[in-house]
C-alpha cells in the first residue's frame, strides 16, 4: 500500500482529443487497468460481485449475469448522456474484470459527484482498491474536471470507510439512517474529496499504510 | 434552498441510501394520495400551499428573483417566461413521481410569495431533499414555519419520506436558522459544495426523520411558532 508508483494515466499516443462522453479512456498504472465495461464482462461481474460479502454493506448488485448486461447497457447510455462513468478493473496478468468504479454526476455538469467501488473480495487488501482508486480520481478532477468527489460508507463498513480515508477524503458527517437493506435502516458516514485536496495530495504524497 | 429549474440532482447511484423500494406511502384517512395527478392544496392558519400554475410566473419572478433572496439558491429564471418554463417542468417531474413543488399563497392572496420544493435523491421518495425560497417582504412573519410544517406533514404522511435532507449555505443564517427551529438536526458541512456566480461554498446538511418529526409536532399546539 505504501508504493507509489502511481503512474498518469495511458496517453492515447496521437490520437485526437476525444470527449469521454465518446469513449472512455484505458487508465492504466502500476498492476492495474481501468477500461470501459464490454457486455461480455457480464459473467466475470455475476461471478466476483455477485456474492452476499460485496453486497454486505450496499444496495445489492444484480443477481444474475443477464442483470449484469443490463447494468452494463446502462453503463454506457449514461455515459453517452454524461449522467455516470463507469470503468472496469482488471489486475495485471488477467483478463477479466474483478470490479467497478462509478462516478455518478450529482449536479447538472458533473460539478459534484458521487463515487462508488465494488471489488471482489479476493482482491481486498492487495493495494488494487488504492491504485484503481488514484486513477480513477486524476481522471474525475483532471479530465472530466470534477470539483467535489463524494462516497457515502455505512458506519459499520471499516474496510470501506477506511479506504475512502486512505485515498485522503474527509469525513464530512454522518446521515442518520440513510441506508436500508432488509427493513433495517443504517447510517453512513459521507466523504468528500476536493479536487484542490487531490492537487495537494499529487503534489505531496503522504505514505499511508 | 435550491431552486432547481432544468435538470435536478440526478438520481443517486443504486449503491447508495435510497435504492430500497419504500413502503406503501401512508395515506390520511378520508384522502385519496393522488398527488402525481394533482398536489392537494395544504390549508393553514394564514396561508395555503397549492400546486404552481403557469400564471404564477410573473409573481415568481418580481418575489425570487431579487438579490436578497437569490444570494444563496442556484440562480433562478431572469424573465417571466423562464419561470414558465420551470413551472412546466415541476409539473412534468410530479407526473412522474420524483419532485413536488409548492406554492406559498397567503389568505387573501392569489399569487405565490414562494415556493417549497421537495425531490427523491435516490429510486424512491425514502430519502428526499427540500428546498424553499420565500419572498422578501414576506420573512419575520411565520410564513415560513407555517408552511413547512404543511410540507413536512404532507411528505411524511402522504409521499413516505423517511429521511429529509436540506442543505444551506454556511453563510445563510437565516435559511439554517430555521431548519434548526423545524428541529432539523445538522449533520455535517458539505465542503464547497455551492458554486454560485464562480463562488464556492460550503453547504450545512441537515436532516429530519419521520419518527422525529411525529414527535415533534405531537408536542405542538394550534398556535404557529414565530420566535
Amino acid at each position: 500500500m505504501g508504493e507509489d508508483k502511481r503512474s498518469q494515466p495511458a496517453p492515447a499516443a496521437g490520437a485526437p482529443a476525444r470527449s469521454w462522453r465518446d469513449g472512455l479512456p484505458v487508465l492504466s498504472a502500476g498492476g492495474v487497468t481501468l477500461r470501459e465495461l464490454r457486455l461480455e464482462d457480464a459473467p466475470a461481474l455475476a461471478a466476483h460481485l455477485g456474492t452476499a460479502e460485496i453486497a454486505r454493506f450496499l444496495a445489492p448488485p444484480p443477481a444474475t449475469v443477464a442483470g449484469f448486461e443490463e447494468f452494463i447497457v446502462e453503463a454506457h447510455r449514461e455515459r453517452i448522456h454524461g449522467q455516470a462513468i463507469t470503468y472496469g478493473v482488471v489486475p495485471d496478468g488477467h483478463d477479466h474484470v474483478v470490479g467497478v468504479f462509478q462516478l455518478r454526476s450529482l449536479e447538472a455538469g458533473f460539478g459534484t459527484a458521487e463515487w462508488t467501488c465494488m471489488l471482489a473480495s479476493a482482491y481486498w487488501g492487495t493495494g488494487l482498491f488504492l491504485e484503481s482508486a488514484r486513477l480513477v480520481m486524476a481522471f474525475a478532477f483532471d479530465t472530466v474536471g470534477i470539483l467535489r468527489l463524494e462516497a457515502r460508507a455505512v458506519t459499520m463498513d471499516g474496510r470501506g470507510n477506511g479506504a475512502l480515508r486512505k485515498v485522503g477524503a474527509v469525513q464530512e458527517g454522518v446521515l442518520r439512517r440513510s441506508f436500508k437493506r432488509n427493513g433495517q435502516r443504517y447510517d453512513q458516514l459521507l466523504w468528500a474529496v476536493l479536487a484542490e485536496d487531490w492537487r495537494l495530495q499529487k503534489r505531496d504524497r503522504p505514505r499511508v499504510h | 434552498m435550491a431552486i432547481t429549474v432544468d435538470t435536478p440532482r440526478t438520481a443517486v447511484m443504486t449503491t447508495t441510501a435510497t435504492s430500497t423500494p419504500a413502503p406503501a406511502p401512508r395515506i390520511a384517512p378520508g384522502s385519496a394520495s393522488h398527488w402525481r395527478a394533482e398536489l392537494p392544496t395544504l390549508a393553514g392558519r394564514t396561508l395555503s400551499l397549492r400546486q404552481l400554475r403557469l400564471s404564477d410566473a410573473p409573481a415568481l419572478l418580481a418575489t425570487l428573483s431579487v438579490e436578497e433572496v437569490a444570494r444563496f439558491i442556484s440562480t433562478p429564471p431572469r424573465t417571466a417566461a423562464g419561470f414558465e418554463r420551470f413551472i412546466e417542468w415541476t409539473l412534468q417531474a410530479r407526473a412522474e413521481g420524483r419532485y413536488v413543488c409548492f406554492a406559498v399563497v397567503p389568505h387573501g392572496m392569489t399569487t405565490p410569495v414562494g415556493i417549497f420544493q421537495v425531490r427523491q435523491l435516490g429510486a424512491t421518495f425514502a430519502t428526499a431533499e427540500w428546498g424553499f425560497a420565500l419572498g422578501a417582504d414576506y420573512w419575520g412573519r411565520g410564513y415560513f414555519v407555517e408552511a413547512a410544517r404543511l410540507v413536512l406533514d404532507f411528505a411524511f404522511d402522504q409521499v413516505g419520506v423517511e429521511r429529509m435532507e436540506a442543505r444551506s449555505a454556511t453563510p445563510n443564517g437565516r435559511g439554517n436558522g430555521a431548519l434548526r427551529k423545524l428541529g432539523a438536526v445538522w449533520e455535517g458541512v458539505l465542503r464547497r459544495s455551492f458554486v454560485k456566480d464562480a463562488c464556492q461554498m460550503d453547504q450545512m446538511l441537515w436532516s429530519i426523520l419521520a419518527d422525529e418529526w411525529r414527535e415533534v409536532r405531537s408536542g405542538w399546539t394550534g398556535a404557529v411558532l414565530t420566535h
